[in-house]
């Protein structure tokens, strides 16, 4: 178990170390920043001075190494736009975002379970088949156009709710649907089809035949069994939750991480983007080390690991 | 005394085809299964695959409805007795013991489950230990998860469960088929023994006629469906028996070598689709002894001997042994 645990962390981290090395390249590669925060007519002298202040003046190389050396310091550098630290920027608006997607997470994990289960336990009927078209338009649906049609109606049309801002509850409710349906829909889907799975198998028969009632049949022996691939799923669905959100806070004008980025990348802000894009990618490396853990939690095969059969 | 079991005229019939109502049609798994099994009796239930014997095992067991006729255990239909008593009245033992098992719930918990449904939560960790001990398996084995135990101790486990809730009938389907030989033994004599100890009565199915008669008093004999002979295990094969009753002890390999050579009444092709049977008696497509009544008209039920029944237009006593020995 703890070497299972270690050798997942040891990968996390050359996870991470790729994905800063990656950006940090990439970045430099995709446009000059002097063009984005200087005037086109600067002076030469002005520019280079801003290329010294930045240090953008030394080899990529040389750049590359005292960035790494910076960044396992914790220092992530800093803005180009406000001279603030890209930490502090970037900080600022974790709250709002962590807000926004764990209660679009949230939305979608309790729609897309109660879904699937109701879809599962009437299968064959027509509410099961009811719940699967709507769950295919669910997640054919883009969320940037899901966004804007959602303001359509419930802002322009009914003037029900506003169409952006962050200051009341109520401004929560489209971009959370937004980001959460398309999610809420593929785990109605996964959670249903591992459902049938389950309850076609002989133990669950074998706990009908012991006498077991059908709610203590379904809570005690299908569930469990069914969030084993269900799980894996949402680790999915988790990594691409925080790209919803960048589509979606910039269509309701939210203030988080998502519109952050949007300006960061196209001001070439470096250190902000490459601040953003390493929180994102702990993000997901986290999310799916959970996911590694809690396959050990739920399938006892997955435990005894190499010693099973 | 009335039996355990009774069953008349038990029918059940599945749609099968795809979603499209008129392309769908009717399989008629059984047909008309007439039978009964007193205390401490074992019925064993025989015939290839596909002729309905696991369909009477899950009808008897109440995990399917009959479309027609009627199955009760002492005295009640099935289908109307309340789910606890149903568990205390019978139990299923199956091909797959591990499939029968949560996998991820350990076997010390899987056993003590059977007693928090049927309410007997005092002294719980005493009775897991005592139904271990009564199918022979170490006390310590209760910590582990389904897929750390082998096949048979699997098969154990599972019988210890269904032997928890106190059932008096045990519907073994095919319970020994996945086992290897030396591992069948055993839990043939497990049964054995649980059956003496517990005045159990058992309705054992399987493919394996050797073993059937083996552990049976009485034999079933089905055939698409039909029951088309019962009756006690040593008049069944013999010769007033039905024509594919003996066709299939002539199909069972002989270990002899000596007489390996003898000619013997075997079985050509398969079993006509349960999806359209042959008119008149199911059987004559195959059999030797065919007649031209047999093409057209259903037999009835004949009783050779006392508790013997045998479903053929041939079977009175004599003439049917007459034919026998000239088909040998």
């Amino acid at each position: 178990m703890l070497s299972f645990f270690v050798g997942k962390l040891m990968r996390a981290a050359l996870a991470l170390v790729l994905v800063v090395t990656l950006t940090f390249f990439a970045l430099r590669l995709a446009g000059d920043p002097v063009a984005a925060f200087l005037p086109p007519d600067a002076p030469a002298p002005q520019v280079e001075q801003f290329r010294t202040a930045w240090g953008l003046d030394r080899p990529l190389v040389v750049q590359y190494g005292v960035y790494l050396g910076n960044v396992v310091q914790g220092d992530f550098g800093h803005s180009f736009s406000d001279g603030r630290p890209a930490i502090v920027v970037v900080g600022e608006r974790v709250p709002r975002t962590l807000l926004l997607l764990g209660l679009s997470f949230l939305f979608m994990l309790v729609l897309g379970v109660v879904l699937g289960t109701v879809a599962a336990l009437t299968h064959r009927t027509p509410l099961d088949r009811a719940i699967m078209v709507v769950t295919v338009l669910g997640y054919s649906v883009p969320n940037f156009f899901l966004g804007l049609l959602l303001i359509l109606v419930f802002s322009v049309q009914l003037r029900w709710l506003p169409s952006t801002g962050s200051d009341e509850w109520r401004a929560l409710i489209m971009p959370v649907i937004t980001i959460g349906t398309t999610g809420a829909a593929i785990i109605a889907r996964f959670v249903r089809a591992a459902l049938l799975e389950v309850v076609a198998k002989p133990h669950v028969r074998a706990a009908r035949a012991r006498g077991l009632r059908e709610f203590v049949v379904v809570v005690g022996h299908v569930l469990p069994n069914a969030a084993i691939p269900t799980v894996t799923v949402i680790g999915f669905i988790v990594g691409g939750l925080i790209a919803g959100g960048v589509v979606t806070e910039t269509v309701f004008a939210w203030p988080g991480i998502g519109r952050l980025t949007v300006t960061a990348v196209a001001q070439r802000d470096l250190a902000v983007v490459q601040a953003i894009v390493l929180l994102i990618a702990a993000c997901m490396v986290t999310a799916n080390l959970t996911v590694d853990l809690l396959y050990g939690w739920l399938d006892p095969r997955v435990r005894a690991g190499a010693r099973g059969r | 005394m009335a039996p355990l079991l009774q069953a008349d005229g038990l029918t059940k019939v599945f749609r099968v085809g795809g979603p499209i109502p008129f392309r769908r049609r009717s399989l008629t798994a059984l047909s008309g299964a007439t039978l009964t099994l007193g205390v401490g009796e074992t019925l064993g239930v025989v015939g290839e695959s596909g002729c309905g014997k696991s369909t009477l095992g899950r009808l008897i067991v109440g995990d399917l409805v009959p479309s027609a006729g009627s199955v009760s255990l002492a005295g009640r239909p099935v289908s109307s007795i309340p789910r606890l008593d149903r568990a205390r009245l019978v139990q299923p033992i199956v091909q797959d013991p591990r499939g029968t098992l949560d996998p991820r719930w350990r076997l010390g918990a899987l056993l003590a489950e059977p007693l928090a449904i049927h309410g007997r939560t005092d002294r719980m960790a005493d009775r897991v230990a005592g139904a271990l001990a009564a199918v022979r398996l170490a006390p310590d084995i209760a910590a582990r998860f389904p897929h750390q135990i082998s096949g048979g101790q699997a098969q154990r486990v599972a019988i210890a469960r269904a032997l928890l809730p106190e059932p008096r009938l045990l519907v073994c389907d095919e319970a020994l088929s996945a086992l290897d030989a030396a591992v069948q033994v055993d839990i043939v004599r497990l049964l054995l023994d649980l059956q003496a100890e517990r005045h159990l009565s058992m309705v054992f199915i399987s493919h394996d006629l050797g073993l059937v008669r083996q552990m049976s008093h009485r034999l079933a004999v089905l055939y698409l469906g039909r029951v088309v002979e019962i009756g006690p295990v040593e008049a069944v094969g013999a010769a007033s028996s039905h024509p594919y009753t003996r066709a299939l002890i002539g199909s069972a390999p002989r270990l002899d070598p000596r007489r390996r050579r003898t000619t013997r009444a075997t079985l050509e092709g398969e079993a006509p689709s349960p999806l359209s049977p042959p008119p008149g008696c199911v059987f004559h497509t195959r059999c030797p002894l065919a007649v031209d009544r047999c093409r057209t008209q259903v037999p009835p039920p004949v009783t050779v001997a006392a508790g013997h029944q045998v479903l053929c237009h041939l079977a009175e006593p004599k003439a049917l042994a007459a034919r026998v020995s000239v088909t040998g």
